[in-house]
């Protein structure tokens, strides 16, 4: 089963490479040894294939597939974006298809492709917390005056959803097709560059639905919610921040999601933060410092329902630069969930792209 | 003394070549924009910058669109190494990595000064290179340099 399952998978991915690389795909990809308490092992971590393409003078294509290894050993295929963009006016460009969420920087600006990390990975506390994607409409703009650069991005799309019978591993689904009810997801997210500084605002709102069975056929989850039924109603606001001088580089996100339930009307109040030191060394070596923060309310029927819980994150990392295409990073990082025993992670990771 | 002509004859190739000034002959370009911008003078980092997208938009608020030659021309290759310092091959990996936002612009390609010259004309966020024996009135010239 599993060789049948990766046979397909290869004929899936060669058949519409050799098509797409001649609008010039490019790869990233990453392996990584990782050593933790009563773990040594090796793991390929992504094939992430991308590329934009001007289609007219005013448009453009954006596309992204990404091939990961998952914990049982498989692969999985994954479409991370796929969009078209036509720009109307420096205040108004309009794409339609599945973006990255305009929450937060680190999230809309990477999320894959190792290679752009700091450290091995994005911040764990993005993953646990941030719908990563929206499959819809978005609208940006952006406009120098004196005093620097603004911007914004608003986005809407199809809600998430969660799949809440317990015999199935909870899935929270960004939903590009089949969204089980009818409401919609809004994110405004608004920047500023101002000298070496860039500061944004996020502001999501939306419904959380049941997603039903795995096939997304309309039954009754073990959890007595229908396909489509709102478990809860969702708001996100978030901070970033970034400032870079020279070999300096400092980031930080704050997000907080307020969830409503909607069987009881309980408020949970979920809080996610990372803040990033970078110092680059010459042109190559980077040491860098990340602490991260996921405060989960035990009110949150939300993230309750992912079992999400507290914890924090303490990264250290140092990196090495070989060439503008491949870096070597080799990371400790020390997860606390409260409550409980840390736990101690080396990693060596070699991440490299091809152009 | 067969071998002695051949010597004296290779010398003198060798000489007559280099005298000519085609190995070491440097020939001057100019970074152009449209007479409309109130750009009228560039340093050699502003032209770095601009190039590679670190600065997005001119002192009259418009996104800079970038002009290059073909990849396969020897005018681009040497313009980017002489301004910024890379490659073709760093390049190319520079402007990917960029790309990966799904922000970032490639810069329009035409096939030769005349187009080039041409586009910047009518366009007002233009930039581009060309040969200083190309330029007319039609465009400014805000930065010269040498490439070989």
């Amino acid at each position: 089963m599993q060789r049948t399952i990766i046979l397909s998978l290869s004929l899936f991915i060669i058949l519409p490479f050799q098509f797409l690389y001649a609008a010039e795909l490019s790869y990233m990809i990453d392996i990584t040894y990782e050593s933790s308490d009563g773990k040594n092992e090796f793991s390929h971590g992504a094939i992430d294939m991308f590329g934009n393409f001007e289609i007219s003078d005013d448009s453009i294509a954006f596309l992204e597939i990404v091939v990961s290894d998952k914990p049982d050993g498989s692969f999985g295929l994954s479409v991370e974006r796929h969009w078209v963009q036509k720009d109307f006016h420096p205040l108004l460009k309009v794409s339609a298809g599945r973006h990255h969420s305009p929450l937060g920087y680190y999230v809309r600006q990477y999320h894959h492709g190792a290679l752009l990390d700091m450290s091995t990975a994005r911040p764990a506390v993005l993953t646990h917390v941030v719908p990563l994607h929206i499959m819809g409409i978005l609208m940006q703009g952006e406009k120098k005056l004196n005093l620097g650069v603004f911007g914004y991005e608003f986005a809407f799309g199809n809600g998430p959803s969660l799949n809440t019978n317990p015999s199935s591993t909870v899935k929270f689904e960004a939903n590009d097709g089949g969204d089980p009810d009818n409401a919609m997801s809004y994110i405004l997210r608004l920047h500023s560059t101002i000298n070496n500084v860039d500061i944004g605002t996020s502001f999501m709102t939306g419904e959380i639905a049941e997603t039903g069975a795995e096939e997304r056929e309309v039954i009754i989850s073990e959890s007595g919610l229908a396909k489509g039924d709102k478990i809860a109603d969702q708001t996100f606001i978030g901070l970033d921040f970034r400032y870079t001088d020279g070999p300096l580089a400092i980031h930080s996100e704050f997000l907080t999601s307020q969830s409503k339930n909607a069987l009881n009307g309980v408020k949970g109040n979920t809080r996610a933060f990372f803040a990033q030191a970078a110092w680059t060394l010459g042109n190559n070596i980077t040491v860098a410092y990340r602490y991260e923060d996921l405060t989960v309310d035990a009110s949150d029927i939300v993230f309750t329902l992912r079992k999400k819980s507290s914890r924090d994150y303490h990264v250290a990392v140092l990196r090495c630069d070989m060439s503008p295409t491949e870096a070597i990073k080799l990371v400790y990082q020390k997860e606390t969930p409260d409550g409980g025993a840390s736990i101690n992670t080396l990693k060596l990771q070699w991440a490299f792209m091809i152009p | 003394m067969y071998k002695i002509k051949v010597i004296i004859f290779t010398v003198s190739l060798v000489w007559m070549f280099f005298a000519s000034g085609l190995v070491f002959s440097e020939e001057e370009f100019v970074v152009i924009v449209n007479k409309n911008t109130s750009v009228t003078f560039l340093s050699s980092e502003d032209v770095k910058k601009i190039f590679l997208s670190r600065i997005k938009y001119s002192p009259d608020a418009l996104e800079w669109m970038v002009v290059d030659f073909p990849d396969d021309d020897i005018i681009k290759h040497n313009f980017y190494e002489k301004t910024t310092g890379k490659n073709h091959k760093r390049l190319r990996a520079y402007r990917i990595k960029k790309s990966f936002s799904g922000k970032f612009r490639w810069p329009k390609i035409l096939l030769d000064s005349r187009q080039i010259k041409e586009y910047v004309k009518a366009n007002e966020n233009a930039i581009a290179y060309i040969h200083r024996s190309k330029l007319d009135d039609s465009v400014r010239a805000v930065y010269k340099f040498l490439l070989m």
